[in-house]
């Protein structure tokens, strides 16, 4: 049996006459990172809540480890949560919230050092929690997720508030994560961020499941982009325009959709165009991502 | 269950304002016990509600509610803990602070008051799981015993703090309205507390 697999089934929840989700089912598997992807009020952050037993769900389930939230029998052994902006009590101070949270996961006051050490937060730790930054609550979040060595992480915005040696110090943490096995499931809207290291994506819209693929097959798809310049512009266009492919014209640059870089250069040649540049143009995550949810 | 008191009770030691309100209350309410024993009841009770109802709804209020119920998932069981944990406090917060009460002979005034305000705090958790805004909880009840209680009822029909108030006074009727009315509010809240938490 794997250990750690997140499985959603079906998943709807209504709210009144609001479908929140409808009807999604993804996995994340152990050993990978899987971004899950949707604009603001898609459904994300109910999913995951539904995922973590504090919504109940109207249908379908959302299972880890084959069961639901709910039943898990030591849930902080196994999962590790960090919730929208963190959560704490203002007027705690950064370790005795650790401390209080190492009652519940059974966690030791060396650990709690030790988890302030990896957050960077040990000069912080005697401070009262409403005193901290966004990024500094989130690096407590963090700590917390980790007091019982999950093997699961749960992730809503994790990267929020975080400044970019936040986030990068975030990426590595997760990614060594995965690399020992742990199955890290994360919700963003940072999509330049999160295509640095995601390996699966789960891009939802309106709460229903658009898309989920690996990352590398998702950027790869789709109709050849490529970014061409030559002596005529004009000629240019007219001659692959012909070919009844998606040409767009900036500046001096011609935006080819649909033909390879050979093609293009057997169009030229016979328009007798020269080429400066043929440049294949690599379709980033935010482009995928808005591409997959204008469709839907 | 253990572990939602034990971290009930931590968090109220190392929040700075909560401990210097107990430390307050408790001078407070000890030099009133010095005096006759019905205000001392009274402070004791009003105490232990408002105690009850801000320490059990805070959790929604700054959202670590969402910490404890990853914890513990089986919301029975965090409401257990809760209602133990604050009405244990409650129960030596009474038993502290009427030692100038029990000093003085009156043993039974300090005993129904003794075993009234812990009846008083599970009544007070049950309403916070139940409408988890202390603000709502505090002016709501407050404004009943002003209005219902005190005018319409003049505290002599068993109603929550009439019961609480009479029952720490030796009146054994009210202080069976007062383990009924906390029986009540708490299986209320064993269904309420089922609900969804939202970051709202």
């Amino acid at each position: 049996m794997i250990v750690g697999m997140i499985e959603v089934t079906g998943l709807t929840k209504w709210y009144g006459p609001v479908c929140a989700v409808d009807g999604l089912s993804f996995t994340a598997a152990p050993g990978r990172i899987t971004g899950f992807l949707g604009a603001n009020g898609s459904g994300k952050t109910t999913t995951l809540r539904m995922l973590l037993g504090l919504a109940t769900p109207t249908a379908g389930s959302a299972l880890i480890d084959r069961h639901p939230y709910a039943r898990l029998s030591d849930p902080l052994r196994l999962v590790g949560a960090v919730l929208e902006q963190g959560v704490s009590h203002p007027g705690q101070r950064g370790r005795a919230h650790l401390r209080t949270q190492a009652i519940f996961a059974g966690a030791d006051h060396a650990r709690v050092e030790e988890l302030l050490d990896l957050v960077g937060l040990r000069n912080a730790a005697g401070r009262r929690t409403g005193g901290y930054s966004l990024g500094m609550r989130q690096r407590l979040a963090v700590a917390t997720a980790l007091l019982g060595s999950p093997t699961v992480l749960v992730l809503d915005e994790p990267a929020n508030g975080l400044d970019p040696e936040g986030i990068a110090w975030l990426r590595r943490l997760l990614r060594d994560r995965a690399d020992d096995g742990c199955t890290v499931l994360l919700s963003s809207h940072l999509l330049a961020e999160l295509a640095q290291f995601v390996d699966d994506v789960v891009v939802i819209a309106d709460g229903r499941l658009v898309r989920q693929a690996p990352l590398v097959s998702l950027i790869a798809e789709g109709p050849p982009h490529i970014r061409v310049r030559g002596n005529d512009p004009a000629r240019l266009w007219q001659a692959l325009a012909v070919t009844g492919v998606q040409v767009s014209r900036e500046g001096e640059y011609l935006d080819v959709v649909g033909l390879t870089a050979e093609q293009i250069g057997e169009a030229a040649f016979e328009a007798q165009v020269v080429i400066y540049e043929c440049t294949p143009v690599r379709i980033e995550l935010e482009q995928a991502f808005l591409q997959m949810v204008g469709q839907s | 269950m253990t572990a939602v008191v034990r971290t009930e009770l931590y968090r109220l030691a190392t929040v700075r304002s909560w401990w210097l309100s107990v430390v307050g209350a408790c001078a407070l309410t000890t030099l009133v016990a010095f005096g006759e024993s019905g205000p001392w009841a009274g402070l004791v009770g009003m105490v232990t509600f408002l105690f009850g109802v801000v320490g059990a709804a805070q959790h929604y209020q700054h959202r670590t509610a969402f910490l404890v119920f990853l914890a513990r998932p089986r919301r029975l069981a965090v409401l257990a803990g809760q209602t133990v944990a604050y009405a244990a406090a409650a129960l030596l917060f009474a038993a502290a602070t009427g030692l100038p009460v029990l000093a003085q002979g009156r043993v039974d005034d300090y005993a129904c008051t003794v075993l009234g305000a812990p009846l008083l705090a599970v009544f007070a958790v049950a309403n916070a799981a139940i409408l988890r805004r202390p603000i709502w909880i505090i002016i709501g009840w407050g404004l009943w015993f002003v209005i219902v209680d005190a005018l319409i009822g003049r505290l002599e029909i068993p109603l929550p703090f009439s019961s609480y108030l009479n029952g720490s006074v030796r009146d054994h009727t009210m202080g069976i309205a007062l383990i009924g009315w906390a029986a009540v509010s708490l299986g209320a809240a064993g269904w309420f507390i089922r609900r969804g938490v939202t970051g709202d």
